[in-house]
């Protein structure tokens, strides 16, 4: 073992690599812009905001996410309740929801909403079954509510995941310490335990914002008519009028307004850290009686009926069969097509989607683990993480692109990867957190080398975090549609690759039965994530 | 065991710089690379199937990349310029070969396949950009959704049809972009007002035509923006007459898919032999039952299932007015016009 006491691990290195994984593909697409406009960035930004499309655009997207977001924590905040004070059966399952998100592309999530809440869709349909007219679902879906809707309802199980676990590593003495001292239920949350959630709840609305914020499909199908956001003007920008000076002043300003939002939600983050360390293992939970278990069967009652009813109704397509006429019948017929028609496509690309999405998943997990190692937590950190978070996915896709213009299978890894690492990171950042420093400084002082110290003494303690990343870096990378689609495809072919070549090919009900497999399969490994930590 | 671990490194070195190398050697001669959109290069599209027909033929490889979607692949095309890593490109939208040509990053390429061509597809009188195939914009209709076949362009504004179209984004879509041709061919400069009048009958405007269909297929409206030839899928693959494809008497607008050979391709001589292959009736008769489109070439055989396509007999010249304006000016008046619509419905509803 002699080569590695020599060698060192540096913190700052490792910040620089990442920071360089970071800023390359936005550097790239800057140069292939033809540089900085002229005029010199801060003209071209002024000139942007000047134009009211821009001005326009701004608005409506602040205006959706942070409706979105309200919507997000109304639904997030009773479940977080009952999964942080509660032991009930399904506990885990609701846990679990929070993949969701992360590991559909969003093009499902989209047609999935419409197979459900649709004029033809499912809901209409039950609904017609008890004799009660469907919704006008024209008004309600294809304009702004129905993007806040979508919105909320992919994003909630985050507010749940997030909130819920904090929540349970409370302990009920502090509310129960004010209670006796003479304060009401009411004012005993509030001061007992309400201090300590405000950092969950803080941290989990700004990821929920930072995704609406740069939500695309949904938006673009949803929102053709109701308004159009920053990242879809973008997108609209480079691809149909190659203006790139104003992609790239959009792109600035998008990511100076998300920046300045994280901020502003870190303040009352600032404490999380110190929260996840003096607080202790996950509290037993206390099993639901009386006007509890009501409430539980009430929200687990429409949670099913609102966000598991899209996903159900996107299985019902992928098992819906069109025969000859306009016979529809249940069967296997579009997994049958895809698996062993001509040229059956999924087993190639099941291939393709494991092939990228592991060795992804692994460099993800790597990335975030020196970046929770190298920086201290603390503001440096939560900037560094936000980062990433606030450049606009498709000018990081453009920029890949052009890094790599024909796109080989380690590019996709590598953009995948830069995409992903950061949410890898805040996952693990937390359990780094909570480690026990006792045993590396017993190691450090037995004269083992920092990274000895760090694989023998905390690497054992947070293995289970560290799968539990590799799993939910495994699911965002299988779920990624952006960086393959951008790169252009070349030798390699995976899951949502096929999914939008699908529904590109008059195919929709077999596109909604490749999507079931990738849902189950980035399902399968979330749930796995669950079965190995309780840990957020 | 220092010795061997030093053999066992300078041999994973040698396997890293050899690996290296091998991935920047330049392709082998006879490889032709040809920049695509995604639907071409599907297993359901044509690309596989010329593909394997060109190499029984020539012996030479065709490596085909696809770029995303049309938008996309002009979009990388433009990009790249003379560094692009291509010989030949498919797949370029006649409505944007504009950018295309005016990029000078094409070979003018002359060929007789060319002169039995319809004339209104020929769009490039330089010849640089020539056409494979073709199709007419047409409104597709479900013929069991109860609502009646509007009959032309003007009969999509009337009150019965609110909320039951479904258009795409002439700002992202190819298709949107041919509609709003349409409209400006047909109604001139008064395409202003008609929009502003169509605004209510949208039910949505889709990014790109595949939500559009599937949207369409689902149930969720009776009408949609798509091609004459759709009926022809439907007829092969579901056996089926629902979903007709409605003529207007005015006219419809074509989009015509553009192939061309680049100037700083170095497999020139092997590009010109594959645009031969390409619009040569035996490939040409590869497309219809995997592109959906008509070949360009009239001696091309066209299968059974495209009987049930019927074939506009008027074809207007739909050239966008101003493309640099038109396409967001025209999304948002149909925005305005349905947000106040829906303004007005639910101060109706409210009262």
């Amino acid at each position: 073992m002699a080569p590695f006491r020599r060698i060192g691990f540096s913190p700052r290195l490792a910040a620089l690599a990442l920071l360089l994984v970071t800023l390359l593909p936005f550097a790239a697409f800057v140069m292939a812009s033809g540089g900085v406009p002229n005029g010199g960035m801060a003209a071209s930004l002024l000139s942007a905001l000047s134009k009211p499309s821009t001005r326009s655009a701004l608005r409506f997207t602040l205006l959706q996410s942070a409706a979105s977001t309200l919507l997000a924590l109304v639904v997030g905040l009773p479940g977080a309740w009952l999964v942080g004070r509660f032991r009930f059966r399904s506990r885990r399952f609701l846990m679990a929801l929070s993949a969701v998100p992360f590991c559909l592309p969003p093009l499902l999530v989209v047609l999935s909403f419409v197979a459900y809440y649709g004029k033809a869709g499912l809901l209409a349909r039950i609904m017609g079954v008890f004799g009660l007219a469907a919704p006008d679902s024209g008004a309600f879906l294809y304009g702004f509510p129905g993007i806040v809707a979508v919105h909320a309802f992919y994003n909630f199980p985050l507010v749940v995941q997030t909130v819920g676990s904090i929540w349970s590593r409370i302990p009920p003495s502090r509310e129960e310490a004010a209670r006796t001292l003479g304060a009401g239920r009411f004012r005993a949350f509030i001061s007992g335990t309400l201090p300590s959630l405000l950092p969950a709840i803080a941290q989990s609305a700004s990821l929920v914002f930072l995704f609406c914020f740069f939500s695309f499909t949904v938006v673009l199908v949803f929102g053709g008519l109701a308004g159009s956001t920053l990242e879809v003007e973008i997108y609209r920008a480079v691809r149909f009028s190659g203006d790139r000076d104003t992609a790239l002043a959009l792109g600035l300003v998008q990511t100076i307004v998300a920046l300045a939002c994280t901020a502003c939600f870190g303040l009352l983050d600032g404490r999380n850290k110190a929260v996840a360390r003096d607080l202790g293992r996950v509290g037993p939970g206390k099993k639901p009686h009386g006007a509890v278990s009501v409430i539980l069967g009430l929200y687990l009652a429409a949670v099913s009926f609102f966000f598991l009813g899209p996903l159900f109704a996107l299985a019902l397509q992928a098992f819906t069969v069109r025969g000859p006429g306009s016979a529809m019948s249940l069967g296997f017929g579009n997994f049958a097509r895809l698996a062993g028609g001509f040229q059956a496509p999924l087993p190639k690309a099941l291939l393709g989607s494991l092939a990228t999405a592991v060795p992804a998943a692994l460099l993800a997990v790597a990335l975030g683990l020196a970046a929770s190692i190298s920086l201290k937590k603390s503001r440096a950190f939560d900037l560094a993480l936000a980062l990433p978070l606030a450049i606009s996915p498709a000018i990081t896709a453009l920029g890949w692109g052009y890094l790599f213009p024909n796109g080989a299978v380690a590019a996709i890894v590598l953009g995948q990867a830069a995409a992903v690492w950061p949410f890898a990171a805040r996952s693990l950042s937390g359990s780094l957190a909570a480690l026990d420093r006792d045993k590396r400084q017993a190691a450090r002082t037995l004269g083992a080398g920092p990274l000895r110290s760090f694989l023998d003494a905390d690497l054992p303690a947070i293995g289970p975090s560290v799968a539990a990343a590799c799993a939910f870096s495994f699911s965002m990378a299988a779920g990624d549609a952006n960086v393959p689609l951008v790169l252009g495809r070349g030798e390699i072919d995976t899951l949502p690759l096929l999914i939008y070549r699908l529904a590109s090919a008059y195919r929709f009900p077999e596109a909604c039965a490749a999507g079931l497999i990738l849902a189950l399969l980035t399902g399968i490994a979330f749930f796995l994530k669950e079965r190995g930590s309780d840990a957020p | 065991m220092t010795v061997f671990r030093k053999i066992f490194s300078y041999a994973l070195c040698a396997a890293l710089v050899a690996a290296l190398l091998a991935s920047c050697a330049p392709s082998q001669p006879k490889t032709l690379t040809v920049w695509t959109y995604d639907s071409f290069v599907a297993e359901w599209g044509p690309g596989p199937a010329i593909a394997k027909l060109y190499k029984e033929k020539t012996g030479t490889e065709l490596r085909f990349v696809a770029k995303g979607d049309g938008g996309a692949l002009l979009a990388s095309l433009l990009a790249e310029g003379t560094k692009a890593d291509a010989d030949l490109v498919v797949g370029l939208d006649d409505r944007l070969a504009g950018r295309a040509l005016e990029s000078g990053l094409f070979k003018a390429f002359r060929t007789k396949a060319t002169e039995r061509m319809p004339a209104e597809i020929l769009v490039d009188p330089s010849e640089r950009l020539l056409p494979y195939d073709y199709g007419h914009f047409a409104i597709m209709w479900d013929s069991e959704s109860g609502v009646p076949a509007p009959a032309s362009l003007e009969d999509l504004t009337k009150p019965e049809y609110a909320k039951k179209l479904i258009i795409m984004d002439p700002r992202t879509s190819s298709v949107g972009l041919g509609f709003l041709g349409w409209v400006q061919a047909v109604y001139g400069p008064g395409w202003k007002d008609y929009l502003a009048r169509l605004a209510p009958s949208l039910l949505a405007m889709t990014p790109g035509w595949d939500v559009g269909y599937g949207l369409f297929t689902s149930g969720e409206a009776p009408l949609v923006l798509s091609y004459a030839t759709s009926p022809a899928y439907h007829k092969a693959y579901d056996k089926t007459d629902r979903y007709k494809a409605l003529l207007f008497e005015q006219g419809h607008a074509v989009q015509v898919e553009l192939a061309g050979i680049l100037a700083a391709s170095k497999n020139g001589k092997e590009a010109v032999r594959f645009m031969e292959f390409f619009l040569s009736p035996e490939c040409q008769s590869l497309l219809p039952e995997t592109q959906w489109m008509y070949p360009a070439n009239p001696a091309a055989a066209l299968p059974e299932s495209f009987l049930a396509a019927p074939k506009p007999a008027i074809t207007l010249p739909s050239p966008i007015l101003d493309p640099e304006t038109d396409p967001a000016a025209a999304a948002g008046i149909l925005a305005a016009g349905n947000r106040a619509d829906a303004l007005a419905s639910t101060q109706a509803g409210a009262k």
